[in-house]
């Protein structure tokens, strides 16, 4: 698709099979000012596969996990996609130092004036 | 933070002890540039404040022109940095610009990542930092992006530096050629 120029299939195609949002769903996004922007970008969503592609479909994704050793913080928001904060727990559970926190009052993007406080605190706990 | 942070500091800090120096709050004159990383990827940043760099990687598909949020994240840090003893500093935010079309590399992002985050030699900045101008000139960017509106500008990073030293900033912003300074 990408290959083709067929950007905004590329992007529907994204958020519906990778992502698992409803087409319906992407069809209200597709209204959106800012979907022009997110089509824009739709070639860049072969680095984020590419990125993402092996933990993702890895069956013993844990034990990659485990192999991160830096220091890590895994932040949700309760006020998101209930399987966002399972996730989270998930991947903070496999890693081998991590730290699990949840920001109340916050969905998957956390205000500035409560996410730079907590990674500000994070960085000094382990500088 | 264990040193995530080979970030290049000359074309960070210049602007932003451009800021400092002129007093002017770091949200209006977020440092502007792009890098090449060693697969050729670009990569476009915003930075904010000075000092070593903690580097913000919005989610799929985010960038600046439609994700305001990493961008007020970045300068909330930079602002945030600047104004306390502790952690000061300033920021650097970054846009980063795949090519469009067809991607090549196995594992670019991969690659991409590792150049910017996970080499500690400060000696590093050679793939990454090219942006020399001094601290009053227009961001590089600007004059490079304008003419080139046929290249994509599809930022994928976000990036904002802070200093755990409190003396770099201020030094560095006391100087009237903060590039020297490196």
């Amino acid at each position: 698709m990408l290959d083709e120029g067929q950007y905004d299939r590329a992007s529907r195609y994204n958020l519906t099979a990778i992502i698992g949002l409803s087409g319906e769903a992407v069809d209200q996004m597709a209204e959106a000012p800012w979907w022009s922007g997110l089509v824009g970008v739709a070639p860049t969503l072969v680095y984020d596969r590419q990125a993402s592609h092996d933990i993702e479909t890895d069956p013993d994704w844990r034990a990659r996990w485990a192999r991160v050793t830096v220091p890590t913080v895994v932040y949700s928001g309760d006020r998101t996609f209930p399987w966002l904060p399972e996730a989270a727990d998930a991947v903070a559970d496999a890693l081998s130092n991590a730290q699990r926190r949840v920001l109340v009052g916050q969905d998957h993007g956390p205000a500035p004036e409560v996410i730079v406080p907590e990674l500000v605190r994070f960085l000094r706990s382990v500088a | 933070m264990p040193r995530l942070t080979s970030w290049p500091l000359d074309p960070m800090s210049s602007v932003a002890c451009s800021c400092l120096s002129c007093q002017q709050p770091t949200r209006k004159r977020p440092a502007m540039s792009t890098v090449t990383s060693a697969d050729g990827t670009p990569i476009d940043y915003d930075g904010y404040g000075c000092g070593p760099a903690v580097i913000l990687i919005g989610g799929t598909t985010q960038h600046r022109a439609i994700d305001r949020r990493t961008t007020e994240i970045a300068q909330h840090w930079g602002e945030r940095a600047s104004r306390q003893s502790t952690m000061t500093g300033g920021a650097v935010a970054a846009q980063a610009t795949p090519r469009r079309g067809r991607l090549t590399g196995k594992s670019r992002t991969s690659t991409l990542s590792s150049r910017l985050l996970g080499d500690p030699r400060p000696s590093t900045p050679a793939p990454l930092a090219q942006p020399s101008r001094s601290p009053r000139s227009p961001p590089a960017s600007q004059s490079r992006r304008s003419p080139s509106t046929s290249r994509p500008t599809s930022p994928v990073l976000m990036a904002a530096s802070t200093s755990p030293r409190s003396s770099e900033c201020w030094t560095r912003a006391s100087t009237t050629e903060p590039a020297a300074t490196t």
